[in-house]
């Protein structure tokens, strides 16, 4: 299931010709599964974390809230989002680990005009080439959950990899080695799909949630890291978890652009699993205004943090 | 009258009753019901009786002795079942044998005296399993002293230390700051912080001559004479001499780690201990050796018990954990016959298969028979990893070893009818086995292996009356043989029940200067509770920069609707102020903790995390306040457990 084989590359960000070693057909799809219903916010996931990419830690201010920081940044890729909710006049807390969602449709690699800095590989992981990044953070722009985060100092964008280093070896993510609670799992996609259901239904007949669900929204071909929620039908609750997150359409074509058509049609018998979900033909893209770097003050430099 | 006391609503509370009890309905027996507890139970002036409830409530329901049925401790440290299980507790030996008293001037009147004897006539019969206290004894004195343990003198029962007062943590720190107890070694245990009323603690530790700390970093004990309103001048007048030593992490040493399913599972070493650092049996064993190498040569008093400790350890002054567990598990010192298993002979010096070849005549040693099987001549038993469940019932019985005898479920004979059928079929954890004339399953059975339903034997084998206790026979408990409702010693209201007699009249109060009780007619109206957090461990993690940054300051959690009443923001500071000090820290407003009516009265709560203090990396940083949320707690303790009362004391709190 995961291994070596399953690091093969399927897409890769503004390439031109095809993708080495392309179309090999296996059940070789992962998934990260949340249970955010079990999980108990004790962040043990986001210090293995920052502990397995050897990050740095950070100075925090507190912040009337539980959460360690208000949103991911590009050297803490996970992070516990804290929500006080009031259920039928009693409290309860949601709790979402917020990550990369690794996308089966992945607006980041779609919006980003470098080559070879996203690639998504065949099992499904969207990984970030910082070596082939050019820093130019269209990527930012491209992500419907606002996940990838710019380094000021190096000039390149980071996110979770869903430990493909580790997948690679066989080996769970560090942040699913380390929940206690058990509210982390890892497997096929089909596996999780099939797990996060069972577990939705016994929320609904046993629990008394009639709105539980799985959250892998189709919107962008679903996810590699799927949600149980107490209440699939209002995700927003969840820390501004999109029902229904969108590519902006400025990107949904962008990499056509790079394309010999010829390559392109050879590609689409290839990826027809991906690329049947994208509408649009062979037409050049308009991006109306992609957002350059330093226009992002907000969403990059006002959130660092961390000490000089 | 539950709703007046506890704010409740009476339908809520109803509902959580009825959905408990439902188990049960209709006569069903095969259903089971767990409780889970931890700390928020037993830190009360009256700890003893809720738990007493709970065990009375699951006796009721015949959920105990059930798989997934009991009244289940969770622990807040990964040991602290290991460390009551070896005597951890100032009045237990290992395998809670008791330890002597003043009046136990030989060995047969200590035996006669904790010795129980079965209760009969009774309409049951009881095995009473404590009536092999003299083998336990016995066997825990012959690993003590070997040799020097003799018949003739009374198997060096002279040499233990008699107890002729309660020597429970609070109050030892009452007892140095009156003046009585001069020094203390504080191994794993930040003092200061952990008590109730930490300005007393720090007081009683300026009065003590010296101070041993045995600590991965420098902590508020270690550094009492820096806590906050320390002035130089003040500073200077502190005589007491402190000692620190460089211990070393859990990851630095292997060992065992008991759970609260009395699991003992071996850990390995991950890494050395850095620079000087040394692990506790070395440091221990230093101490010992050097003590009784002046005893020796200078003598003293009573040198016997301390020159004559058995001390047999490959490397005496660092014993491997192994020989240690192997020593507790126990060993021959004869060759061993016993009638009921014909054929078998255990060897004089080889490891005891389990307590049921204890002897109280000296051919058998064992530093506490309840872990006695779980380092056998088979090899460790705490070792095995073995994930088979061939049950399906999650018994796993070869991951690890479990006491007693590597049973799962304690009291497993309740799991049956009288006539010693499962209750669950589908879920049998033992049975009678007709043809096989004894008792067997999926787990060791918890009884005598021979005794027929018929011949009734009570399934409690541990209570001389083999049965239950829904009532305690007398002297079981100091506050009665049932339990009672009390208030916290600090109550906003007098307890509905009995307003003349509000809290526990046996809870113990201290009367020193500092020990100062608040009232709600003083202006102490806001009930106030201490926890922790899952993000800190204690009192160390704030010296790791990785939980520093999780949660890096301390704060107050306030109710919204009280900090919209006082105007209080979160991030703001806020003054709490008990009879005994007062804490300043940011609040942190959450909808999490709402008003309670209780008695009729409008009641807010707030609550404090317990980890900050004025040593930690944002701590020296001059970063955040440096007040121990126990400077507010008061020193009233729980007349059986001891515990005191963390979870419900009386504050005010103001906008700082
Ligand atoms: S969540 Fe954002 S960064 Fe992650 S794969 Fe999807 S679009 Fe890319
Ligand atoms: S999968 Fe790996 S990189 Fe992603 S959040 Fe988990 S630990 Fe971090
Ligand atoms: S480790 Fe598991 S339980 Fe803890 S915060 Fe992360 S997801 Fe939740």
């Amino acid at each position: 299931m995961s291994d070596e084989r399953t690091l093969q590359i399927q897409q890769i960000s503004a390439h031109p010709g095809t993708v080495p070693g392309q179309g090999a057909q296996r059940e070789v799809e992962v998934a990260k599964y949340i249970d955010v219903t079990t999980c108990i916010g004790c962040k043990a996931c986001e210090v293995a974390c920052v502990e397995w990419n050897d990050h740095p830690f950070r100075e925090t201010t507190f912040d009337n809230t539980y959460q360690t920081m208000p949103t991911t940044e590009w050297n803490y890729y996970n992070l516990i989002k804290f929500v006080e909710h009031e259920r039928d006049g009693n409290f309860m807390w949601l709790m979402r680990k917020d990550q990369c969602m690794h996308c089966a449709d992945p607006g980041c690699l779609r919006a980003c005009p470098a080559d070879g800095a996203i690639v998504q590989y065949e099992n499904g992981i969207v990984d970030f080439q910082q070596e082939n990044c050019i820093g130019c953070g269209y990527c930012i722009s491209g992500c419907p959950f606002d996940i990838p985060k710019f380094n000021p100092k190096t000039k390149k964008v980071f996110k979770c990899t869903l430990c493909s280093d580790r997948v690679g070896q066989g080996l769970e993510p560090a942040c699913i080695k380390a929940c206690p609670t058990g509210c982390l799992h890892f497997g096929t996609k089909s596996d999780m799909v099939a797990l996060a259901n069972t577990r939705a239904k016994q929320l609904r007949e046993q629990s008394g949630f009639q709105n539980a669900g799985v959250y892998d929204p189709q919107s962008i071909g679903g996810t590699h890291v799927i949600y149980v929620l107490h209440d699939a039908t209002q995700p927003e609750l969840y820390g501004g978890l999109p029902s229904n997150p969108q590519i902006p359409p400025s990107y949904t074509g962008w990499k056509w652009l790079a394309k010999p058509a010829g390559l392109v049609m050879a590609a689409l018998g290839l990826l027809a699993v991906f690329f049947h979900r994208v509408a649009v033909g062979p037409k050049l893209p308009q991006p109306e205004e992609p957002p350059p770097a330093e226009a992002q003050p907000d969403t990059i430099e006002a959130k660092r943090k961390e000490k000089p | 009258m539950v709703e007046r006391i506890t704010g409740i609503p009476r339908d809520q509370f109803l509902k959580a009753a009825d959905l408990f009890t439902s188990i049960r309905k209709g006569g069903d027996m095969k259903k089971a019901g767990t409780i889970i507890y931890a700390v928020g139970w037993t830190q009360h002036t009256f700890g003893t009786q809720i738990i007493r409830t709970a065990a009375i409530l699951q006796l009721i329901l015949g959920n105990v002795g059930r798989a997934g049925g009991g009244v289940n401790a969770l622990r807040g440290h990964s040991n602290i079942q290991g460390a009551t299980d070896m005597g951890g507790v100032f009045d237990i030996f290992p395998g809670y044998l008791k330890i002597p008293a003043p009046t136990d001037t030989d060995l047969a009147t200590f035996l006669k005296r904790t010795t129980p004897t079965p209760s009969k006539p009774n309409m049951w019969d009881s095995y009473n399993y404590w009536s092999n206290t003299p083998k336990f004894m016995v066997s825990f004195l012959k690993s003590l002293y070997g040799d020097a343990a003799r018949q003739e003198n009374d198997f060096a029962f002279p040499y233990l230390p008699k107890i002729d007062r309660n020597y429970s943590w609070t109050e030892m720190w009452d007892y140095m700051y009156n003046g009585q107890v001069k020094g203390l070694f504080a191994f794993g245990m930040n003092g200061v912080m952990i008590g109730p009323n930490s300005r007393k603690n720090i007081d009683a530790l300026k009065k003590a001559d010296w101070l041993v700390v045995c600590e991965l970093y420098p902590d508020e004990t270690s550094e009492f004479w820096r806590a906050p309103g320390i002035s130089k001048n003040d500073m200077a007048k502190i005589n007491t001499t402190v000692y620190r030593l460089p211990g070393a992490g859990f990851a630095e040493k292997d060992g065992t780690f008991v759970n609260s399913a009395r699991w003992l599972q071996w850990k390995y070493v991950a890494l050395p201990p850095p620079g000087q650092a040394k692990v506790d049996q070395e440091i221990l064993a230093r101490i010992f050796l050097k003590v009784r190498e002046l005893y020796r040569n200078e003598g003293g008093k009573f040198p016997d018990p301390i020159l004559n400790l058995t001390w047999a350890y490959t490397t005496p002054e660092n014993p491997s954990f192994a020989e240690v567990a192997k020593e507790i598990n126990g060993r021959a010192l004869a060759d061993l016959t016993e009638p009921t298993q014909p054929g078998v002979t255990i060897k004089a010096g080889q490891q005891l298969p389990g307590f049921a070849w204890l002897r109280d005549d000296g051919t058998t040693a064992c530093g506490n028979w309840l872990y006695s099987g779980s380092w056998t001549e088979a090899g460790a038993q705490m070792q095995r990893r073995g994930t088979e469940d061939p049950s399906g019932l999650g018994v796993y019985p070869n991951w690890a070893w479990s006491w007693p005898a590597n049973r799962r479920v304690m009291y497993n004979r309740a799991s049956c009818d009288p006539s010693g059928k499962p209750w669950d079929y589908e879920r049998r954890q033992v049975w009678w086995n007709e043809a096989q004339q004894k008792w067997v399953g999926n787990d060791v059975p918890d009884f005598k292996v021979d005794s027929k339903p018929q011949d009734h034997m009570g399934p409690f084998i541990m209570n001389p009356e083999g049965v239950g206790r829904i009532f305690a026979p007398l002297a079981a408990f100091a506050d009665g043989p049932f339990p009672e409702h009390y208030e916290p010693v600090e109550s906003p209201i007098a307890n509905p029940l009995h307003p003349n007699q509000s809290n526990n009249p046996v809870a113990k109060k201290y009367k020193s200067d500092l020990d100062r009780y608040g009232t709600p007619e003083e202006g102490f109206n806001i009930v106030c509770t201490t926890y922790r957090l899952t993000e800190h461990y204690h009192y160390w993690t704030k010296n790791n920069p990785m939980n520093v940054q999780l949660v890096p300051e301390p704060f107050v959690e306030v109710p919204a609707q009280l900090a919209d009443e006082m105007g209080i923001t979160g991030g703001e500071k806020v003054k709490v102020t008990s009879a005994r000090g007062v804490y300043v820290a940011k609040a942190m407003v959450t909808k999490g903790i709402k008003p309670m009516m209780i008695d009729g009265k409008k009641t807010y709560q707030i609550g404090i995390p317990i980890h900050s203090g004025y040593r930690g990396i944002a701590e020296d940083e001059g970063r955040t306040s440096l007040d121990p949320a126990n400077q507010l707690s008061p020193a009233a303790i729980d007349p059986n457990a001891y515990t005191p009362e963390f979870k419900g004391f009386l504050v005010k709190i103001e906008r700082a």
